[in-house]
């Protein structure tokens, strides 16, 4: 009975120092798929299947490519800059985290100025989508796909 | 040899003293005994023998003794008594200690899950969810419009670029 307490009180020991430790460190992890739209060929990349599904359902472009896959580890009110193919910039700055909700501010910049600037909660481990900046002869559209560890 | 000259009857004197012989026997025997002077003799003897040991053997105990006997009997009896009173407070006594140490433990887990669950509010939820909420939003030179799309209920943020911002 005593070996089992002492086990009990080993574990829970070392889960608040585990707790404790991600307590003091919030990691938030950030992937951006950034996916090339238009309609110069009728094209689906296999890998983004489930966004263009959804996509396709608001937009017309028979094209759809991922052209670049970012993904970054940053911390509360650090901001993470992502550079896009349109000499355009990419700001996420994780601002805090509420019932498991993310709050993130979001800013899409040109050289001369920011197109779209918000403030969004999103769910752990949630996907939103930003699109319409001009590339190409197409668009871009950026998968923002935030978790976190707490 | 000295076997061979004794009487028939002569080893049936001790059973017949101590009354252990048939009914039928008894007889024979009794009327035998007042015949034969040999058996005579031996029931006398023996007879005499045995009055002569339960004489010896039953002995009135003096009051000494007796005391003594029920000081005995009396330590005996509290001797058990206590042991089963030391039994019973021993067993509950274990008792109560592990009804202690299963108590801290079960306290300990559920001390434990509930700060799991505290500390990972989200792993209970359904992570494949795309839940948003849109606090603001603006832009200098776009007009931007939110949709949801209706499969995975994403939020799209669609930014209408001006030909001049482009």
């Amino acid at each position: 009975m005593k070996i089992l307490f002492v086990i009990i009180i080993s574990s829970i020991v070392f889960l608040h120092t585990f707790i404790a430790s991600a307590q003091r460190s919030p990691a938030v992890f950030i992937k951006v798929d950034v996916i090339y739209a238009s309609n110069e060929r009728a094209f689906i990349d296999k890998k983004i299947s489930r966004i263009v599904n959804d996509l396709k359902s608001l937009f017309a472009y028979s094209n759809y490519e991922l052209i670049d896959i970012h993904s970054l580890e940053t911390k509360y009110h650090q901001t993470g800059q992502i550079p896009l193919p349109n000499a355009s910039k990419l700001q996420i700055v994780p601002l805090a985290e509420q019932a498991g909700y993310i709050l993130l501010n979001v800013l899409v910049n040109r050289s001369n100025g920011y197109i779209m600037n918000t403030n969004f909660r999103i769910i752990n481990g949630g996907t939103i989508l930003v699109g319409g900046p001009r590339y190409k002869k197409g668009v871009l559209v950026f998968a923002i796909t935030v978790e976190t560890m707490r | 040899m000295e076997s061979s000259s004794r009487c028939k009857y002569y080893k049936l004197v001790g059973p017949f003293v101590d009354n252990e012989l048939s009914d039928s026997q008894k007889q024979d025997m009794a009327l035998h005994v007042e015949n034969c002077a040999e058996c005579f003799n031996e029931v006398n003897k023996a007879q005499q023998t045995g009055l002569l040991i339960r004489e010896n053997l039953i002995v009135e105990p003096t009051n000494d003794a007796m005391r003594e006997i029920w000081e005995n009997i009396h330590t005996e009896l509290t001797n058990s008594h206590n042991f089963k009173t030391q039994q019973k407070r021993s067993v509950l006594k274990h008792f109560n200690k592990a009804k202690f140490w299963i108590s801290a433990a079960a306290a300990l887990i559920v001390i434990s899950v509930g700060t799991l669950f505290y500390s990972f509010p989200y792993k209970t939820g359904n992570l494949q969810s795309n839940h948003c909420f849109v606090e603001s939003i603006d832009s200098a030179s776009a007009s931007i419009m939110v949709f949801e799309t209706p499969k995975n209920k994403m939020t799209v943020f669609w930014i209408f670029e001006n030909e001049s911002s482009s």
